[in-house]
């Protein structure tokens, strides 16, 4: 094997090494899905055991369910949107016109713990009758969807080439056109992964939907706590909602994973 | 728990003779109509409730929007919403152990007496059914707010198989609880001799029991705090030690939700918690003791044993507009006929004398756990899970953290007189 | 060329004149609703940690001024949860980053599958982390745990008991956060090192430096803007956590878990004292502000 083959092969190793690891508790959380609660919770181990698709039927089964994944979808779905219509001109107005201020306020919101919006949120919507509302949810969600959107927009946004936008403005462009015929198109992409990016912050939010949310409007990651019940936790159902929740959100990042990074990157760097 | 259609529909079959027999002598359709809100919590009955609801509408045309939360939540917006929007809570559930003192002073609770003595109820609901001292349970300064659901006692679970490979009696006594924990305790195969909650807060559950034992109470007759009492001091000292010696080695920080599957999957060979752990216990699906398994009364100290009896159930929000209806709703859910359905269901011990003494409860759990009940309810401390204070969670952290320190080899005194201290300044505001 | 940048220039200046106002109209939308969701809270938050305010409400809330700030001070379960807080974050970036740079070093490595590889790397970011605290949870048990059973196989009998062990508990928990984030940490490395330019190492190479010369002495230095950009993505998230700690071991044993953000969030919620847990938020907050604003000046140093 020449040197070149050998050192192929040992990175090849290493990287799987390593990526496996990462993957591994993943991977027992899809399996522990198919299991009984007695072999789940069965030392050692077991890797051979019969399979059982019960915990899904019973996932499904819960009348429910669907209305969780309705609700995380409508709340994430929400406020990745609304976060996109408001951020994309504050974005532009950032990376173009060096409108600063802008960005210290959705910097100093990234900072911010939660509990600190959460506490007066709660007991303000609490005043005006809305909490357990989606619009008490998607308007909470907003304060991390709208900060990750222009942080990440910016980077794509600089990406763009000025002479581009200034010919079109020349042209007798009015901005909205711009942004609408040149902005949008070139950073298509961008968008994509941010919208994606934004949604998957809300759909795997807890603390906000945990004390925001009613029974009707509950989001996913709240309910899989409605699994540890009185005196019992049925494991199993428990990794099946587990792992239903959680695919989603891997195929969507998964397809645009080549972007998160010039998002994550470029905002951080700009800011 | 989740149920099936089927078992859905039997309990709705079984939910509705009563009502539909006695229409004629009382009209269950006086609000038809109406529509309430319920916030309760996870619970057995709660679900078992939920899949009732459409037979409850059926007979008496109230409509009812059942919120379950996770318990936490029910605790935060709960209250909330009871104080800061009247009106969009009409019944609730309660654990009067928790909420009695809080809800009560705030004036939350609707009393249920001038419900229950009127023609609002009806002739054969059967309100002399109930156990007359778990009523009591659900009731604070002598007014009923709330209809206890189940009896909620704690008892010593053994693996009988256990005991008899060491020549093992069941301990009736703290002492020879200690020795038989400490006789099978073994870290070498991975068997504990006894389990129990080790988590500070969540402990203040399990350590009760043990201060009853030695003789101590959580508050003295004028509702101070004695929680450095000698019998406190020496109920932490026995706590710590039995769990130190004879528990997992990881006991610290154990919750109820890693306590019980250690036991269940005979990596330990006693268990105290609540009762209703039985049900898991004996689930074929999930545990590996299903003939293992024994219950028993718990042990006895210097001044006797004494479990902790609580109990959950439905509550009318003062502030409801729909009082009645609410009643009516209640009284649906608590009818002999549908605790029958519901203890089928959740095989918790019922609240009803009658079902508690009959078939369906005596033929769904195992003999020894009817033996154990029946002797320890006499001297159950009514709510004594904890002490009835306004401000119960900064107050079981406080005892936890007593709790706590034994469990990692502290001086029981110092952690008393800690405890002591700290619940007299949380309670003086 | 001239006269047209000149043509160009002009017309930017009229467009300007008349434009004055675009840029600020961009911005309007999303600065309003920020005030709505965001500054107004913020305000409201302030006003309630200058009271002593319950929302169960058996007295009206009442003004105390600083009381609150004072008392903070004494709170000996608050300023502990400072210290395991700031704990917690040190020993995250001393995993995560150079975790996250060694990945990042190998997988910019060209070899087969390596783009298959980089792309399954974010998943355990993605995941849901409530769902995944509870996995972990289970995989952690020190009686029924695979950890446990892992542990054994390569000869270790007495693991630490991880969760359960007051020495250990924050380890696991930064653990378990690393698990999830250095991905994050590595795919920003990736784009830092995708970035450097090639000629100080193509020089490096003639000159006959070898490996670790050529990493100590141009990647690392050239990256370190980038490191600092990690880290401080990391530690606004490091000091703030609470998700996994709340699902995982809700502070316990004792408190040997618990942050910052969850003593706020039982003392607010749970403890029913609104002004004092506002005041447990403001500072946070402070402290979030103050350390991020540090890394940004340590960034702009090393640029």
């Amino acid at each position: 094997m020449t040197r070149r083959r050998f050192r192929q092969g040992v990175l090849v190793v290493a990287g799987w090494a390593v990526v496996g690891a990462f993957l591994a508790p993943l991977a027992w959380m899809v399996l522990g899905s198919f299991k009984t609660t007695v072999d789940f919770l069965a030392y050692p181990p077991v890797l051979l055991f019969r399979p059982t698709l019960l915990n899904y039927a019973k996932v499904f089964a819960d009348n429910n369910f669907p209305r969780y994944v309705f609700n995380s979808a409508v709340v994430a779905g929400g406020a990745t949107l609304i976060g996109l219509l408001l951020g994309l001109p504050a974005a532009y107005a950032l990376a173009r016109y060096r409108r600063t201020a802008v960005g210290v306020v959705l910097l100093t919101a990234r900072m911010a713990p939660g509990i600190a919006f959460l506490i007066p949120l709660f007991v303000m919507f609490l005043s005006v009758h809305m909490v357990g509302g989606y619009t008490s949810l998607i308007a909470s969600h907003l304060i991390f969807t709208l900060p990750l959107t222009v942080w990440m927009m910016v980077g794509f946004i600089e990406a763009i080439p000025r002479e581009v936008e200034q010919a079109a403005l020349i042209d007798g462009c009015r901005i909205v056109g711009v942004l609408m015929r040149i902005v949008v198109p070139l950073t298509a992409q961008g968008i994509a992964a941010t919208s994606i990016l934004a949604f998957i912050a809300s759909w795997n939010n807890f603390l906000f939907a945990l004390v925001l949310s009613n029974d009707r409007t509950k989001t996913l990651p709240v309910a899989v706590l409605g699994y540890i019940g009185y005196n019992s936790i049925e494991w199993g159902t428990l990794m099946a909602a587990a792992t239903f929740i959680t695919l989603p959100v891997l195929a969507l990042a998964l397809c645009v994973q080549r972007y998160i990074v010039r998002g994550l990157v470029a905002g951080a760097v700009s800011g | 728990m989740l149920i099936g259609r089927r078992t859905a529909l039997g309990m709705i079959a079984a939910g509705t003779l009563a009502p539909a027999a006695r229409a004629a002598a009382f009209d269950w359709k006086r609000h038809s109509g109406t529509q309430l809100r319920f916030m309760v919590s996870i619970h057995p009955w709660t679900q078992w409730a939920q899949g009732q609801l459409a037979a409850l509408e059926r007979d008496t045309g109230i409509k009812i929007g059942w919120e379950i939360l996770y318990e936490d939540q029910l605790r935060q917006k709960l209250p909330l919403t009871l104080r800061a929007d009247p009106g969009a809570v009409d019944g609730f559930f309660t654990l009067p152990s928790w909420d009695a003192a809080a809800f009560s002073r705030a004036g939350w609770y609707a009393p249920l007496d001038k419900f229950i003595h009127s023609d609002a109820t009806a002739p054969d609901w059967g309100f002399a059914d109930f156990f007359p001292n778990i009523l009591k349970i659900h009731q604070y300064n002598g007014v009923q707010i709330g209809i206890p659901i189940t009896i909620e006692l704690q008892g010593l679970f053994v693996n009988k198989a256990m005991l008899a490979a060491k020549q093992q009696g069941v301990p009736t006594t703290l002492d020879a609880l200690m020795s038989t924990a400490k006789a099978l305790n073994d870290p070498g195969k991975d068997v504990a001799g006894i389990v129990t909650r080790g988590d500070g807060v969540q402990a203040v559950y399990t350590f009760a029991p043990f201060l009853f034992a030695f003789g101590g109470r959580w508050l003295d007759e004028k509702g101070r705090p004695e929680l450095a009492s000698p019998a406190a001091v020496n109920a932490l000292k026995y706590y710590g030690e039995l769990l130190r010696t004879a528990g997992p080695p990881n006991i610290l920080g154990m919750q109820w939700k890693t306590t019980y599957p250690l036991f269940q999957q005979a990596h330990a060979a006693m268990f105290i918690d609540a009762t209703n752990f039985i049900a898991y216990f004996k689930d074929p699906s999930q545990s590996r003791v299903v003939d293992q398994v024994g219950v028993a009364t718990l042990p006895a100290g210097p001044a006797g044993e004494h479990s902790t009896v609580i109990s959950w159930g439905p509550s009318i929000a003062a502030s409801s507009k729909h009082q009645e209806a609410t009643w009516l709703a209640i009284q649906w859910l608590t009818s002999k006929a549908a605790m029958i359905s519901s203890t089928q269901t959740t095989h918790l011990p019922p609240s009803r004398q009658s079902i508690y003494n009959s078939d369906v409860y005596t033929k769904s759990v195992p003999p020894d756990m009817i033996a154990a009940t029946k002797q320890e309810i006499p001297n159950a401390v009514p709510n004594g899970a904890n002490p009835l204070v306004i401000p119960v969670p900064e107050v079981r952290a406080a005892i936890g953290e007593a709790i706590t320190a034994v469990l990692q080899g502290g001086d029981a005194s110092a952690a008393a007189n800690k405890m002591q201290k700290e619940v007299v300044s949380i309670l003086n505001g | 060329m001239r006269a047209d940048l000149s043509r160009k220039r002009e017309g930017w200046s009229v467009a300007r004149r008349r434009r004055d106002w675009t840029p600020d109209l961009l911005t309007a939308p999303a600065l309003v609703v920020m005030a709505l969701v965001m500054g107004f809270p913020l305000l409201y938050l302030g006003y309630m940690s200058l009271h002593r305010w319950s929302l169960i409400g058996f007295a009206p809330p009442a003004f105390i001024g600083v009381g609150n700030f004072v008392a903070l001070t004494g709170d000996e379960r608050f300023t502990d949860s400072v210290i395991r807080t700031l704990y917690f974050t040190g020993l995250g970036l001393a995993s995560n980053l150079p975790m996250g740079l060694g990945i990042a070093l190998l997988l910019d490595q060209r070899f087969p599958t390596r783009n298959l590889l980089r792309a399954l790397l974010i998943l355990p970011m993605v995941a849901t982390p409530a769902a995944m605290g509870l996995v972990w949870v289970v995989m952690l048990d020190p009686s029924l745990g695979i950890v446990r059973y892992l542990f054994k196989l390569v000869g270790v009998m007495a693991p630490p008991l991880w969760l359960s062990s007051p020495a250990w508990v924050v380890p696991t928990l930064v653990g378990v956060d690393a698990w999830m984030w250095t991905p994050m940490v590595a795919l920003i490395c990736m784009a830092g090192l995708a970035a450097l330019p090639g000629e100080p190492f193509e020089a490096a190479r003639v000159d006959g430096a070898n490996a670790w010369q050529r990493f100590r002495f141009i990647t690392f230095p050239l990256l370190a803007p980038t490191l600092l950009v990690a880290a401080m993505l990391r530690v606004m998230d490091l000091l703030k956590v609470i998700d996994i700690v709340y699902v995982m071991t809700g502070g316990g044993p004792g408190h040997a878990s618990e942050t910052i953000n969850l003593y706020n969030y039982l003392v607010a919620l749970s403890y029913d004292r609104i002004g004092y847990g506002s005041a447990v938020a403001l500072v946070l907050f402070a402290l979030v502000l103050v350390c991020t604003l540090a890394l940004i000046r340590l960034r702009r140093a090393a640029t």
